[in-house]
């Protein structure tokens, strides 16, 4: 067997029977010493053998349609992958927005449906006030179960809260922000909000909405993530709480409650904006949510 | 002059045809893209090494591409496919690597 021109990384030392002494190794030494095809060395041998030149300068002789062949497939195997790869990626970016486009569908349907409920529920309470008769003893507590049970929309007098994240920089007072459990406390919590809710019971609001979204006996205020959910739905800042009441009476009392110092301190703190405002005529509307599964009277 | 011509026909073929790949053979075209740089690199520094020959380097691409998708494909349905593509892209990465070195030993001789 007449040798190859060069072996790759100097010559290893051999067996008398011509076989590599670290051939049980040869997975590794060959990955990395027989980086050349070993068929190059092996063609250059056999032409050597034939008496053929191999040096420098008549490489050009070797060039034959064949090496058009391969260059044109291999030129042909990059460019597909390029083309591939460009034309994938506004593709991808197509898809995303469908899915984003879907869930907008998705949730406009459910607003449509939605005003639709309440439109039906607003028709079956004007029957049912008809049927029991406004004057009647019936026909009055049937309404004023409905306005404590948020089944319809209400309108009044009462207090307007408003309470906003931080303004400006997240630090509102040089590097003041106080990280607990992970959350940005110059950011509204779940928490502050439900103390605003309870105090604005507590001073005698006889219907509170937040953003629009009116509290019943079922609803829930929490985190989700960074937004706040209030009968999961997430809301965005700043939140404004409308409760309707006796505003000069409801004022006063909500200053004064432990949550509305609460609050001031909020304020004072972390400089969340927190805003008080007494309002001739607040219109809430029915809550979204009225459904009860377990739950049955007792006869 | 010939390796030119066939690179501007396989770039003007990919161009002007705009093939696409069909989806099932999708997963082999990386496999066909670093088998097709190994060749290029390996061809290159045969010819500087004084070795080159054109039968060699069409073959060898060509059977590394059929080699390397049929060993993926064997993955694939054994359900380790991509562990598989990992393994033939990082190989004849390494051939590129020292092929390129090698190359960079001819021109710079450093």
């Amino acid at each position: 067997m007449p040798t190859p021109p060069r072996t790759p990384n100097g010559s290893p030392t051999r067996t008398p029977d011509g076989r590599r002494r670290d051939a049980s190794m040869s997975l590794l030494t060959g990955l990395l010493s027989e980086t050349l095809d070993p068929g190059y060395a092996e063609a250059a041998a056999r032409r050597e053998a034939r008496g053929e030149s191999s040096e420098h300068g008549h490489w050009t002789k070797r060039m034959s349609p064949t090496v058009l062949l391969g260059v044109a497939a291999i030129a042909l195997v990059l460019v597909i992958a390029a083309i591939q790869t460009h034309r994938q990626a506004p593709q991808v970016e197509r898809e995303r927005k469908q899915l984003i486009s879907r869930v907008q569908d998705v949730e406009r349907k459910n607003s449509v449906d939605e005003d639709q409920i309440s439109m039906v529920r607003a028709q079956l309470q004007a029957a049912q006030a008809a049927a029991l008769g406004p004057s009647t003893e019936q026909g009055k507590a049937f309404a004023a179960m409905s306005v404590s049970t948020g089944a319809v929309p209400v309108t009044g007098p009462g207090l307007e809260v408003v309470l906003g994240d931080a303004t400006g920089s997240a630090n509102p007072s040089g590097g003041d922000v106080r990280q607990q459990g992970g959350g940005d406390l110059s950011r509204v919590q779940d928490v502050d909000l439900q103390h605003a809710v309870n105090g604005l019971w507590y001073s005698g609001a006889e219907a509170i909405a937040i953003n629009g979204q009116r509290l019943t006996a079922l609803s829930a205020i929490r985190t989700a993530g960074s937004a706040i959910l209030v009968d999961f739905r997430p809301l965005s800042p700043p939140y404004t709480l409308q409760a309707i009441g006796d505003p000069k009476s409801m004022a006063a009392k909500f200053a004064n409650s432990t949550e509305g110092k609460y609050l001031f301190g909020l304020k004072s703190q972390w400089g969340i904006r927190f805003d008080t405002g007494t309002k001739d005529h607040l219109a809430l509307p029915a809550a979204s949510q009225l459904t009860v599964n377990d739950a049955v009277p007792v006869p | 002059m010939i390796a030119a011509i066939g690179l501007v026909i396989g770039v003007i073929a990919g161009l002007v045809f705009h093939p696409t790949v069909p989806d099932g053979l999708a997963p082999y075209l990386p496999i066909a893209v670093v088998a097709a740089l190994d060749a290029v690199f390996g061809g290159v520094r045969a010819l500087l090494d004084g070795i080159f020959d054109d039968k060699v380097f069409v073959v060898s691409f060509v059977a590394n591409v059929v080699v390397a998708a049929l060993i993926v494909f064997l993955g694939d349905q054994l359900g380790v496919g991509s562990q598989l593509t990992t393994g033939v892209v990082v190989v004849l990465g390494i051939r590129i690597f020292s092929n390129a070195a090698a190359i960079r030993r001819h021109i710079f001789h450093a």
